[in-house]
């Protein structure tokens, strides 16, 4: 684990941290870090990034930033057909009284917002939406609706 | 930016240009626009010529004022002539030296006071100019620590070491106005990176950092082939 927190890897982290949905979102959605590409998945450098321009400004709001690395983190548990593992650790813990339930219809919506903010999905959100349907408290949807 | 990209010949002093200086200077003198940019880059520069330009230069409407890779016949020389400039345009935004190196601790201060006290300086670039007996994080330390609203700090190739401390973490983590950092080509370690990346997280300013070359652990996370994706 140490190694996980060496330099670059730490920077890396600081930017995009895959470890959770929550982990992502807390990370910092506006700076651009030289030297990167090493250390974030794919060619998915340059989405997170947030360019500036020459004269200081950004390149995209933040949230739209933030919204396309939520939805990285989504396509590859998409990859290895665990985002209904994740959903359910992620969520289960704060699960009282059937609160997730009322939360999925928002995490499926989330997917196709998101999957709105770039160009060049690395998965299709229908592949996501789709997998998420399947694996994600759908026993759960059904008692409930009988 | 990068300090390389005006390394190259220097132009020697011979006494057969001075006429020609002394026409540019004449032409700036009687130019009462403003000037964007007002850059010296791989020239040398000697008393007279240096005399000519300080004359000419004076209290006019200069917005960025850029030092590139020059020579001098000795250190004050480059240090007064700087400073003159510096503290009687007071329009100045960006300063930039690189490739000239200041060479005591004393010169450096009389540098950053004066840009510290400038009305208008938020882009400070000093590249490749603190080598030596210059204590380099002494001098990031004056700067951040002044409050002044830098936009742009730039102390690429210089040797900087933070010796564990978290003078610049701390300043990030305060959210300042800073925009850009250029930190390529120091001393700094996998420490520093980490606090850096631990302050990230309270930044919403920064936009660009440039930390390169560096004493940085070079690991990798992911691994980056397309099979991957």
């Amino acid at each position: 684990m140490k190694s996980h927190k060496k330099g670059f890897t730490a920077l890396a982290k600081a930017i995009y941290d895959p470890t959770s949905l929550n982990s992502v979102s807390e990370c910092n959605h506006t700076c651009w870090i030289d030297g990167l590409q090493k250390y974030l998945p794919g060619d998915s450098y340059e989405m997170f990034n947030n360019a500036a321009s020459y004269q200081g400004e950004p390149f995209r709001p933040p949230k739209r930033t933030r919204a396309r690395k939520i939805y990285q983190l989504l396509s590859e548990r998409n990859r290895e057909g665990s985002n209904g593992q994740h959903l359910n650790l992620e969520f289960d813990d704060e699960d009282k009284g059937g609160l997730t339930l009322k939360i999925v219809p928002k995490v499926l919506d989330a997917v196709c917002t998101y999957s709105n903010e770039s160009n060049n999905l690395p998965i299709p959100s229908l592949s996501i939406m789709y997998e998420v349907l399947r694996g994600w408290k759908m026993p759960e949807l059904f008692e409930k609706r009988s | 930016m990068g300090t390389d990209d005006f390394e190259g010949i220097v132009m020697q002093h011979d006494d057969i240009l001075l006429p020609h200086w002394n026409e540019f200077a004449t032409a700036l003198q009687l130019y009462q626009n403003e000037i964007n940019e007002f850059s010296i880059r791989n020239v040398k520069l000697t008393d007279p010529i240096i005399r000519l330009l300080t004359e000419s230069l004076k209290h006019k409407p200069i917005y960025e004022f850029f030092l590139n890779n020059n020579e001098f016949d000795d250190t004050e020389q480059l240090v007064k002539f700087a400073l003159e400039i510096i503290q009687s345009n007071r329009q100045i935004k960006d300063f930039w030296c690189s490739g000239n190196q200041l060479e005591s601790m004393d010169n450096a201060n009389r540098w950053v006071e004066a840009i510290i006290s400038h009305p208008s300086i938020n882009k400070v670039r000093l590249e490749n100019c603190l080598r030596g007996d210059i204590n380099v994080y002494q001098i990031l330390c004056s700067l951040i620590a002044s409050n002044k609203a830098f936009s742009t700090i730039d102390l690429d190739n210089n040797g900087l070491q933070t010796g564990d401390s978290t003078d610049l973490p701390d300043y990030i983590a305060n959210n300042p106005p800073l925009k850009i950092l250029y930190l390529q080509k120091n001393k700094l370690n996998d420490n520093d990176a980490i606090l850096i990346a631990k302050a990230l997280k309270d930044n919403t300013n920064l936009l660009e950092i440039y930390i390169k070359e560096n004493e940085i652990t070079q690991k990798r996370f992911y691994r980056t082939s397309q099979s991957d994706l």
